[in-house]
């Protein structure tokens, strides 16, 4: 009912309050009063389990099945039956390693993307947002498994775990800590390209099974991009090959004792940063996925763990080429200038020869080693989060341009430093 | 600079110039003079296609394109009215390319069909729709409403003129209210001030004319007929527009005028089975 | 009233040619990441390059006109701010002026200055929302959040004025609909104070950065002849180098009283487009400065009146939102509501030039492209 005017003058007139809206609250979880050590160990949760899977690998189970009275050892080294066990035990750790590397990198750059966006990232799942990551997987384990109609169902199942098996493969030939390395092979860089190129046939495969037109540009984009820059990467890494005068990475780390490859070869060093950048398909290079563009690219029909195979191993080598940056230029397990005085000299030196303190304290020199070595990772990791929030995504054919014109030539001009170097210093 | 004195409007048929409102209206009614007209207006300089809207007016359809020139912000209106059974207007889309979108718009809303357009298909609807949504022989709903009828066309000239005469009588009234006002105001005392200026604001001097017009006061107060059993507030309406709103009308109704009633309004016979005319009557001796 | 069988055509289905290369229909959309809402583009394209590009719209249709004609003037009001949900405030301003002017009513000075700094406030906020989706189609998404924690502040302000935050239902014929918040001046110009310092922040991420130039430098040329042919407004036009704006040229509201000038650049390429928008924040932040220090800060907000339009009178109105001219037609016939009122939405008319601009251009140039006529489909399908 409508009130007349004078009516209506005479109703109280209700003042506007100050704060006319509804602010809403956060539940469980109030950013305004973190508590930053619980923060801090939360998220070294994951970090405390990894550490804990390589020292399980590389320090107690060859501890445990060397142990005196064993029948698995005789003398220091395995017995056949030792070294089988052994294999098969490692091999599945380092699956979990390569596992949980990657739930790490996917928590890691969530939290470390919301602190350069303004925001808070992943905070409702455990303590500060902990277990995130492991909700994420169970989820992608529970989903349904699916294969569209028109895809090549063979194809489509075998494509995920091409990339995935290709990641996995690489982490067996790093060397976290000195002797801490699943396959010493001395062709190590070759392998690391043989090994890597599998991924590339992957992604095209992947985004040509699916049967999707957005998958197949995606496919052919990541076949261009990633064989493309395959070139200035194993340019790059036979400049390491060329000054180290070994394919073994573990030479190549112990040659690195007193100066980083990277300070004679720094121009390969860029060159391999940017060039791994593109492998790992990463903004400014993630044209294959590019989102805005191609829905989801190579992988817009995958879904449930097969997508978690294709997630997993993006993350995996998130983590792993950095770490082949890190033993090939940036000195691997060595503290800086680890040349004229090493900590883990110190360690090493415990006790004496032979005895328990000795051999504890060689496994801790172990650890030392491994800690130096997670931490330059960690560092890099953390660059290509940082470039991948900051810059915008190329285009294809600048992509190319890119490659053909600048890091080629670059690369090669790296080598041309790096044989003449040779020849000068060494 | 070119401007309207360089077109050339002599040999177009059907048009009138007006202005309304402040704009200046081109109206037409032939087709051809349409497109001759928009290639002079383009030549003219007028650059900037604004905007081109359908509208169906019930006596047929009228495209409303507005134009602008952009070297001294001059604005235009151009009418041009055609009957339903020949909804065909030329296409301007090659003069202009921005109307190319708007007269897909008016074809799939108003049903204004024009030739020469390259690709004139449905824009905002799906392509099998059949209807026009916006022509008013269509409610809300999209249904055809069943007795629509069309207007008969408009005589322009007698509009003309009997617009000439509205004005005339509007400036005579305004005169001699200015004298009136001038009067009053010498008489008057001046009003208070500084009461109440932000509630009531002055209304502008447009409106207040048409609000002082006094509503004609009503003869007699009618009755409420929801009394009568089988009356609703729906049939109150239907009996309202139909003049009854008093028991005294429905009580006196005669057999033929219920049946006349009855058919108009699809009663079938409700009158004589509820026997309003006997409850009316009977509420009317109650009331006086 | 028949319809001819020639014009009653299915859906247009492209055929792909077949020649050297096999040319691939892709569909862009309707659910697509980077079409901002359901448009669909049917792309023909051979390799990475685009050979043909159809546009379709309409799958947002609500038919506002036709409910607009069952509505009273003051019932249409709510219906604008659906239209372009980005920038709600804006839409209903062309609507306001065109009854006021066939209404013969008076806006008091107050309003006209609250409207115009909720108009300029309203561009800042639906350039951010470009800011932030635009270098998300670009594949970069920290300016997005960055944009996005600004919107939200300056929505707050509205929200404390209109109560509402997207579809605010504010302006109204002869002024506006009530009294602004007591601190509403203040909450302006306390959020341009730190806005401003924010802005610089967002060049340096878009046309300042160097990958974001490779992107956008010489791409989607846009010739002055083919922009105004096509009606193309706002910074797509001026970024083609028409000093066309109708703040300028048709002034409304406080504009007369205001000190600026018409941005433009002479380039008209994507680049160009994004400098524009980028420098009319600025320009937007220096105008609600003026009105802050112009306006009234007592006095009435809204002339009351009556809407009596006599039949046969008819207005067009527009106005220079954030996306260019956003018209409105309203045909009396005496009535209590419009007899017919049609939006001309710039958005609508900016989409016309796709094929055009698309054809020859890579497939993530397109993308590119579509982000910079910066489109709202709610606008274009109404």
């Amino acid at each position: 009912m409508a009130l007349s005017s004078d009516k209506r003058s005479q109703l109280k007139r209700i003042p506007i309050p100050e704060d006319r809206h509804f602010k809403p609250q956060l539940v469980g979880y109030n950013p305004k009063t973190p508590n930053r050590l619980a923060e801090v160990l939360a998220h070294s949760l994951l970090y405390f389990v990894f550490v804990g899977l390589l020292l399980l690998i590389y320090g107690v189970l060859p501890w445990l099945f060397k142990l005196p009275g064993s029948p698995l050892a005789s003398g220091g080294s395995f017995t056949t039956t030792g070294a089988v066990l052994y294999g098969i035990l490692a091999a599945v750790l380092s699956f979990l390693v390569a596992a949980v590397a990657a739930l790490i990198l996917i928590l890691v750059l969530r939290k470390y993307l919301g602190l350069v966006q303004n925001r808070y990232g992943p905070m409702h799942n455990g303590p500060a947002g902990a277990f995130q990551t492991i909700a994420d997987a169970v989820k992608m384990v529970a989903k349904e498994d699916f294969v569209p109609g028109k895809a090549d169902a063979l194809v489509f199942t075998l494509a995920p775990l091409m990339v995935f098996v290709s990641a996995f493969l690489l982490l067996t030939i790093i060397p976290f800590a000195p002797g801490w390395v699943l396959a010493n092979l001395n062709v190590g860089l070759l392998f690391i390209v043989a090994a890597g190129t599998i991924g590339a046939y992957g992604v095209l495969v992947g985004g040509w099974s699916i049967n999707n037109k957005f998958g197949l540009l995606g496919g052919l984009r990541a076949a261009a991009q990633l064989v493309s820059y395959e070139i200035p990467l194993s340019i790059s890494l036979l400049t390491v090959a060329v000054w180290v005068g070994s394919l073994n990475l573990m030479d190549i780390v112990e040659a690195q004792k007193l100066w980083w490859t990277a300070i004679p070869l720094l121009i390969s060093a860029a060159v391999y940063l940017i060039a791994s950048l593109a492998e790992i398909k990463m903004t400014p290079f993630d044209l294959p996925e590019a989102e805005s563009e191609l829905v989801a690219g190579f992988n817009t029909e995958y879904s449930g763990m097969r997508f978690g195979f294709f997630f997993v191993a993006e993350f995996a080598e998130l983590f792993l080429l950095p770490a082949i940056a890190v033993v090939l230029f940036f000195g691997g397990y060595y503290q800086p200038l680890a040349g004229f005085w090493d900590f883990a000299d110190v360690l090493r030196g415990l006790g004496a020869e032979g005895s328990t303190l000795n051999q504890f304290g060689g496994l801790l020199a172990s650890a030392y080693g491994m800690l130096w070595f997670l931490l330059k990772t960690a560092l890099l990791s953390y660059l290509v989060i940082w470039v991948r929030a900051t810059l915008p995504r190329f285009r294809d054919d600048q992509l190319m341009e890119l490659c053909w014109k600048v890091l080629i030539p670059l690369s090669l001009i790296g080598l041309a430093v790096a044989v003449i170097l040779r020849l000068v210093f060494k | 600079m070119s401007t309207e004195a360089a077109i050339n409007l002599e040999d177009l048929p059907t048009l009138r110039q007006q202005t309304i409102c402040g704009e200046k209206v081109y109206q037409l009614e032939d087709p051809t003079a349409y497109r001759q007209l928009c290639e002079r207006l383009l030549a003219a300089g007028y650059d900037f296609p604004q905007c081109l809207s359908g509208v169906d007016m019930e006596y047929g359809l009228r495209t409303v394109l507005h134009l602008r020139r952009l070297s001294d912000q001059a604005e235009l209106t151009l009418w041009l009215d055609v009957p339903y059974d020949r909804p065909h207007v030329p296409s301007v889309s090659d003069l202009w390319g921005g109307v190319d979108w708007h007269e897909r718009e008016a074809y799939d809303l108003v049903g204004i069909h024009y030739d020469g357009h390259e690709d004139l298909r449905r824009i905002l609807l799906e392509d099998h729709w059949t209807i026009h949504p916006l022509q008013r022989r269509y409610d809300t709903g999209g249904y055809l409403i069943p007795d629509w009828q069309a207007k008969p066309w408009p005589d322009w000239d007698a509009i003309a003129k009997e617009k000439e005469e509205a004005a005339r009588k509007a400036a005579e009234a305004a005169e001699k209210r200015a004298a009136a006002a001038k009067a009053k105001a010498a008489k008057a005392v001046k009003p208070k001030e500084g009461e109440g200026g932000a509630k009531k604001p002055p209304l502008s001097e447009v409106k207040k004319t048409s609000d002082q017009v006094a509503k004609p006061k009503a003869a007699q107060t009618a009755d409420d007929l929801t009394k009568i059993k089988g009356i609703g507030a729906h049939y109150v309406a239907l009996l309202k527009e139909q003049g009854i709103t008093r028991f005294e009308q429905l009580a006196n109704l005669s057999d033929d005028e219920a049946k006349r009633l009855e058919e108009k309004m699809n009663f079938k016979d409700r009158i004589a089975r509820e026997q309003w005319r006997e409850q009316a009557r009977a509420l009317q001796e109650g009331k006086s | 009233m028949s319809i001819p069988a020639a014009l009653m055509t299915g859906p247009t289905v492209l055929e792909p040619v077949v020649g050297k290369t096999d040319e691939m229909i892709v569909n862009l959309g309707p659910q697509h990441p980077a079409t901002h809402g359901v448009l669909q583009i049917v792309l023909g394209v051979d390799g990475e390059r685009v050979t043909r590009a159809v546009p379709h719209i309409g799958f947002l249709h609500r038919n506002h006109e036709k409910i607009e004609e069952s509505r009273s003037y003051a019932q249409v009001i709510p219906y604008l701010d659906r239209m372009d949900y980005v920038s709600g405030l804006q839409n209903e301003l062309p609507y306001c002026l065109a009854v006021e002017d066939l209404a013969g009513l008076e806006v008091p000075e107050r309003a006209k200055y609250i409207r115009t700094a909720m108009f300029e406030f309203n561009r800042i906020i639906s350039h951010l929302v470009w800011v932030g989706t635009y270098m998300l189609d670009l594949g970069a998404i920290t300016p997005f959040l960055y944009a996005f924690r600004d919107r939200e502040m300056a929505l707050d302000i509205i929200e404390r004025t209109t109560g509402g935050r997207m579809l605010p239902n504010y302006f109204t014929f002869g002024g506006v609909r009530r009294d602004v918040h007591p601190k509403f001046w203040q909450d302006l110009l306390d959020f341009l104070d730190y806005f401003e310092k924010v802005v610089p922040e967002y060049e340096t991420l878009t046309v300042d950065a160097p990958v974001f130039q490779a992107r956008s430098v010489g791409v989607g040329l846009l010739s002055q002849e083919l922009a105004v042919n096509h009606g193309i407004s706002g910074p797509n036009l001026r970024a083609s180098g028409v000093a066309h704006d109708l703040r300028k040229d048709q002034p409304y509201d406080a504009y007369p009283e205001l000190d600026f000038s018409v941005i433009t650049r002479d380039e008209g390429d994507v680049w160009a487009r994004s400098k524009v928008r980028m420098d009319e924040i600025y320009q937007s932040i220096d105008l609600i400065r003026q009105c802050a220090e112009l306006a009234p800060r007592s006095g009435p907000y809204l002339a009351r009146g009556r809407v009596k339009i006599e039949a046969g009178e008819q207005r067009y109105r527009a106005a220079e939102i954030s996306r260019g001219q956003l018209g409105v037609y309203i045909h009396s016939d005496g009535g209590t509501g419009p007899y017919r009122s049609k939006h001309r939405s710039p958005s609508f008319v900016n989409l016309q030039i796709i094929p055009d601009l698309f054809i020859g251009q890579k497939f993530s140039d397109v993308i590119a492209i579509l982000g910079s006529i910066d489109i709202v489909l709610g606008e274009v399908d109404r």
